[in-house]
């Protein structure tokens, strides 16, 4: 376990939720632990196994504790908060965490929430590995109802999209992942490789950088963040990585990185840091024609690809079953249209076969 | 003056706050748990209805795109609509229009953008749609651009 984690304040149940008198069992970072509350906002917090106290706080209608040895007090929050309610998720905390996060939210702490009214946010309890407890804030007594709806409507789209990210064997390919076109100044483009996600972003000098979509920091997506030009900035808690190794500026620790090679007017890479085996034609004329994305596995794909003169064609396999088919025009005669017209209505065969 | 009250977390009441704050146009924002808006002495409790009488010519959209974002919001997990928008905006990145009805932005983007940027609360991942994700870039580097709340 990380030893920041550890040592980091984590909240472990709204103060209303305990009766006095009363032990309460639950669970932090895959470790049991019981709660009780003597009397008024006196909380008692150890491991069910060894019985030895934990640092307990008692703030913002909720009782925090803590692993490790915690660097600081329990952070402020700009207004009061009360406690409108928990629920246990079957999501990774991270992931509730990316799907609140809007842009401009600073948190004030790596696991909380806080937005506008009426629904004031949430402080989420990393339980496990993959699983979490949702403690969710109203400003006011007029604001429970809300924090509560806005939350029941979220959380079965949460639990249907834990990301699967299974590696296929025999990685070892070269594989396009962009148009070179798609990296347009200051953006930064979000794709998959095998199920491995990755944030793609071109620099003020031009260089591609094809970086996993995870800040080393917190496992926050780096897609959400901001293209500063030489750096790009992670919107959690403000991280910055330098184009080209992906190192974090002032702080050592680095995203990962992968090789990246414009060529043929597309971005290529390998996960698997193989030599460059990028497939050579010669083609005086080459424009990359649209992408076309299709739920369906590579080869399920690569079994209809038309022999079509005029397009070359190449596979991105994003997961076990999605695939994103790049075209190349090479015939300056064909307008891009009529190709995307042959990639959709395939696309559409191919999906129709899938199911 | 124009006058404003709707829940916060209302998406309509953010597509026209929006068009507002995008448009540089005076108001006065309540919160309140219907849509009202009045302007001008007219009432409106639609808030599409408000988008193509409110906004000043420049922001008018075409028909097809207005009719598109409607039907964007009463079918938000609608992938077929997503598809269509992203080749849309593929093709406009070519042909120098980088917003929904040409070069500059209309009701028709305002009228897309709430729905788009919460598709992950309708279960739809924007990744499979690159031109979609570079107009949310440029939608929010407008002027005057308000996230939702």
């Amino acid at each position: 376990m990380d030893r920041v984690v550890l040592d980091e304040w984590h909240v472990v149940a709204a103060l209303e939720s305990l009766s006095p008198g009363q032990e309460v069992p639950t669970r932090l970072l895959g470790t049991d632990l019981t709660l009780m509350r003597p009397a008024g906002t006196i909380v008692a917090a150890w491991p069910a196994a060894s019985g030895k106290a934990l640092p307990v706080c008692v703030r913002h209608g909720h009782v925090w504790t803590s692993l490790g040895t915690p660097a600081q007090p329990l952070f402020d929050l700009p207004f009061p908060v009360i406690a409108a309610g928990s629920v246990s998720i079957d999501v990774p905390a991270q992931q509730v965490l990316d799907a609140f996060l809007d842009d401009k939210a600073e948190p004030p702490h790596p696991y909380c929430v806080i937005r506008g009214k009426p629904a004031a946010g949430l402080f989420v309890q990393p339980v496990e590995n993959d699983r979490c407890i949702v403690h969710l804030l109203a400003r006011d007594e007029a604001g429970l109802a809300a924090a509560r709806l806005e939350f029941a409507a979220l959380k079965p789209i949460l639990e249907s999209h834990v990301p699967e990210h299974r590696p296929s064997p025999g990685m070892s390919a070269w594989y396009p992942v962009a148009s070179a076109g798609d990296l347009v100044p200051r953006h930064i483009f979000h794709t998959a490789l095998a199920g491995q996600e990755l944030a793609l972003w071109r620099d003020d000098s031009g260089l591609a950088n094809v970086w996993e979509n995870r800040c080393p920091h917190r496992g926050v997506r780096l897609t959400i963040g901001e293209n500063l030009g030489t750096e790009l900035r992670c919107q959690y808690h403000g991280w910055r990585f330098s184009s080209g190794s992906g190192q974090c500026v002032g702080i050592p620790a680095r995203v990962a990185t992968y090789p990246s090679v414009e060529r043929y007017g597309l971005v290529w890479t390998t996960l698997a840091g193989a030599p460059e085996n990028i497939p050579v034609f010669d083609a005086p004329y080459c424009q990359p024609a649209r992408a076309v994305f299709v739920e369906a596995p590579l080869s399920a794909v690569a079994a209809e690809l038309p022999d079509q003169s005029g397009l070359k064609l190449f596979l991105q396999p994003v997961s076990d079953t999605q695939t994103v088919i790049h075209g190349l025009s090479i015939d300056p005669a064909i307008p891009l249209r009529q190709h995307d017209d042959l990639l959709t209505r395939l696309r559409d065969r191919i999906e129709e076969g899938a199911v | 003056m124009i006058a404003l009250s709707g829940s916060s977390l209302s998406r309509e009441t953010y597509r026209i706050r929006l068009l507002f704050d995008l448009a540089g146009m005076d108001y006065e924002l309540r919160d309140g748990p219907d849509l009202a808006l009045v302007a001008d002495g007219e009432r409106f409790e639609d808030a599409w209805r408000a988008l193509s009488r409110l906004a000043p010519p420049d922001w008018q959209a075409d028909g097809r795109w207005f009719a598109f974002a409607r039907r964007l919001a009463a079918s938000p997990a609608e992938t077929a609509l997503f598809r269509e928008l992203d080749q849309h905006l593929w093709f406009g990145e070519r042909e120098g229009k980088p917003f929904l009805c040409g070069d500059h932005p209309t009701v028709a983007d305002i009228g897309c953008f709430p729905e788009i940027m919460m598709s992950d609360q309708a279960g739809i991942s924007r990744l499979p749609y690159p031109a979609l994700r570079r107009w949310t870039d440029r939608v929010r580097g407008l002027p005057g651009f308000t996230a939702f709340p």
